[in-house]
């Protein structure tokens, strides 16, 4: 028995052994051609933003990028790609013209339609930042609205992107409409996008999502409406300042000092401040202070005394957005046998008169 | 008789051998899934955003000790705009909270809190020592995000390391309840380093990959995890109290929010963050390797002792706990008898030479081929390869591993277990 035993555990083993041994040569194959193809790209891609630095500066000679095109496409394409955070206006547009000329844009269409997800992503992240030049979104055509119904969502937000950079306000629309009904991820990555289009997506889209009765999607757009912290000519936000619901509240307080001010916005703000929730409050003074409203300047000193380190600290900086009448109230509370109301008065204060 | 307990005992071994391979198979497919579905770094945007949920790092450092306060002051350097730190200190001395309110320039506040004076937001909680599973609740009383982050001394994490947990929650608000970030340290320097290496990368393809696949995942020793704080109101909080401050504490309350979801039939998923967010340094030497070991063993060994606080007790996550209870004491148990039984009986001439060669293969032999297999199938998950030299040493580790190595580890998973057992 221990003899079938022996043979059969070392035939499962020998098996298993030169699978193992097999991968491993494997493996080490692949290692090596990755690290002589990153060597490769070390050595290309500093020459290859040369050549691109210097058609941006004006030179005309573009036999050398040609020439890297023949090489490695990919390498030129990523080249291309590490311009994205750096350049903008008519040197972008030549990036872009340059790309359609070497045909990468085509490359990269053709790359939007593959079914292999990570070649579609590369596809498309590279689509979206050359789609803000004209020509090139005509090469791509529909291909960036169709993406939004994509099965893959990194696929689906460069879409996006790149409706919200060169699309019309009906594609803007759209991409705001996605990122309300998407998950906050999603909504976290578009709200910078979407803030170029913040005016004209308040006449329409945004008024109808805070009239869709909601809570999910109201909340979703109050959410994006205040993290582009700009004027926004927005109506109904006084109404929501009384909402039941405590987060409709809070993202109402956010946006209520970005709004047209109205006597309504003012009573939520002044009734938020005596609230017992010091979020509720901390969000209300910070309102205040940014309306400069002198009437709640008791209630923001009552906030600066009694409140936790966080409400004092709000209602300090909203007191010192206020001079003189808030300041006065400060330099008063420096003295206070509070650490905390001192402390926060004082960093408030040193502040305020640092800036002025 | 003898001889013939020796030979099942071995066919045993190999078999859970053969398992061991078949987890690591597993944990590999779940990662190139992973690697498929990862998403570009958005650390910027996310840094920027206003929309971040807020997150309370809840922290119970074991004393007042400088490595302590560096500890909480790595947590305080953390990149997240909106995200506090809650320390909770278990009954401090007044010379100790001393030291604390001097380094931190604490002021008490109306709330029975103290706060830091400084431009960081520090909340610190007083408690009677009475459990670290207690401390973790007062924590998590007092944070004021809607996440809970709690990271392990061991682990060595990275400034950003909240930015990139907390995307598979944004992602899934709803089903992702937990997250926990952790990738295996790829050191191949000394051969301990190489060693620890190789334990590393079985752990994290077996009990995090392959884990996470089943829905299983329980934290492990380095990691950090980010929990919804509702979940663990819900849940009554840590279940147990456990002396000492570890892994302990977190790894009973994520088996308890596995159990009760388990029990339910409610939704929990703990979602793994493959990505270096934070990892143990391989040790230098043999005692800090034992050390690490010892660690592991003792806070698997607390979730055992605690089941019944625990929702399913031992079946919390199905088969996984068995498992793991297996791997760690039965296992190391096993084998050093086997070792022992068959070379005496080989010496008293009860046992054949053939049985001794039978239990080198299904024990050491089994051994190498799994631990090559650990390397090959890391480097599998990945869509870019290893520097080749560093492959090879890892690879060829495996045979000084598990022909000396090993052997002595199972002393080590062993007598951890009796020193946690006796106490």
């Amino acid at each position: 028995m221990i003899k079938s035993e022996l043979s059969l555990v070392t035939a499962f083993l020998g098996f298993f052994g030169l699978w193992t041994v097999g991968m491993f040569v494997v493996c080490l194959i692949r290692s090596a051609s990755w690290d002589k193809q990153n060597r490769m790209t070390a050595a290309l891609l500093p020459q290859i933003r040369e050549a691109l630095v210097d058609y941006l500066a004006g030179s005309d000679n573009r036999s050398r990028l040609r020439e890297f095109v023949r090489i490695s496409r990919g390498d030129v394409g990523a080249a291309v790609m590490s311009f994205q955070g750096t350049v903008s206006g008519s040197a972008r547009d030549l990036l872009c013209e340059l790309a359609l000329e070497l045909a990468l844009v085509h490359d990269w269409c053709q790359d939007a339609h593959s079914r292999n997800v990570m070649q579609r992503r590369m596809g498309f992240s590279r689509l979206s930042f050359v789609c803000s030049f004209e020509p090139c979104r005509r090469v791509a055509g529909d291909i960036l609205l169709h993406a939004l119904d994509d099965s893959d969502r990194e696929v689906q937000l460069s879409a996006s992107r790149a409706l919200a950079q060169s699309g019309g306000i009906g594609e803007v629309e759209r991409v705001f409409q996605h990122a309300v009904s998407g998950d906050p991820m999603n909504r976290i990555l578009l709200t910078q996008e979407l803030r170029h289009h913040a005016v004209p997506l308040c006449e329409r889209a945004i008024q109808k999502e805070l009239q869709s009765g909601d809570p999910v999607r109201i909340q979703a757009t109050l959410q994006m409406a205040a993290a582009w912290e700009c004027a926004l000519p927005l109506l109904g936000i006084g109404e929501l300042l009384d909402a039941q619901d405590r987060r409709l509240r809070l993202m109402a307080l956010r946006l209520a000092s970005m709004v047209p001010d109205s006597p309504g916005i003012r009573k939520g703000i002044l009734e938020a401040l005596a609230d017992p929730d010091p979020e509720i409050a901390s969000s209300a003074a910070g309102a205040a202070g940014r309306l400069r409203m002198e009437a709640a300047l008791p209630v923001l000193a009552r906030c600066l005394r009694l409140g936790d380190a966080t409400l004092a600290r709000s209602a300090a900086a909203a007191l010192a957005d206020m001079p003189p009448l808030g300041w006065g109230v400060l330099e008063e509370f420096k003295a206070s046998s509070n650490q905390i109301t001192a402390q926060a008065a004082s960093e408030a204060l040193d502040r305020a008169r640092g800036a002025a | 008789m003898i001889s013939l307990l020796a030979q099942w005992a071995a066919l045993a071994l190999f078999v859970s051998g053969a398992v061991s391979f078949v987890l690591l198979l597993k944990g590999c497919f779940v990662l190139r899934r992973y690697a498929r579905g990862r998403s570009r770094d958005e650390s910027i945007i996310l840094l920027k955003s206003a929309l971040m949920p807020m997150v309370s790092v809840v922290a119970v450092p074991p004393d007042g000790s400088r490595e302590s306060r560096a500890f909480v002051r790595r947590l305080l350097d953390l990149h997240f705009a909106n995200r506090e730190v809650v320390l909770v200190l278990e009954d401090p001395s007044e010379p100790e909270f001393e030291t604390w309110a001097a380094e931190f320039r604490l002021a008490a506040t109306s709330r029975g809190a103290w706060e830091s004076l400084d431009p960081m937001r520090l909340v610190v909680v007083k408690t009677k020592r009475t459990g670290v599973a207690a401390a973790y609740n007062a924590g998590v009383a007092k944070a004021a995000g809607s996440l809970i982050a709690v990271f392990d001394h061991e682990g060595d994490f990275i400034p950003e390391a909240l930015l990139r947990l907390i995307p598979p929650m944004l992602q899934d608000p709803e089903g992702i309840a937990a997250v926990c970030g952790i990738v295996p340290d790829f050191a191949s320097g000394s051969l301990i380093q190489r060693f620890s290496t190789l334990e590393s990368l079985r752990l994290w393809l077996a009990r995090c990959a392959a884990f996470a696949g089943w829905n299983m995942l329980i934290p492990v020793p380095g990691c950090c995890m980010l929990i919804r704080r509702d979940v663990i109101l819900q849940a009554g909080g840590f279940p147990v109290a456990e002396e000492q401050p570890g892994l302990a504490a977190p790894l009973e309350l994520i088996l308890h929010l596995h159990g009760l979801a388990r029990k339910s039939g409610a939704r929990f998923r703990m979602a793994l963050v493959a990505e270096p967010v934070s990892h143990v340094p391989a040790p230098q030497s043999r005692g800090n390797l034992r050390r690490l070991i010892a660690n592991d063993q003792r806070a698997l060994f607390s979730a055992l002792r605690h089941r019944n606080s625990i929702a399913r007790g031992t079946r919390a996550i199905g088969w996984g706990l068995i498992a793991l209870a297996y791997d760690r004491v039965v296992r190391p148990l096993l084998e050093t008898a086997l070792y022992v039984l068959t070379a005496i009986g080989i010496v008293m001439g009860l046992v054949p030479l053939q049985v001794g060669l039978l239990v080198l293969l299904c024990t050491a032999g089994t051994g190498i081929l799994v631990s090559m297999a650990a390397v090959i199938l890391r480097e599998l998950t990945e869509y870019r390869g290893s520097e080749p030299g560093q492959l090879t040493r890892l690879f060829f580790a495996a045979f000084p591993e598990n022909l000396g190595y090993r052997q002595m580890r199972n002393l080590w998973l062993v007598g951890s277990f009796l020193k946690n057992k006796t106490r």
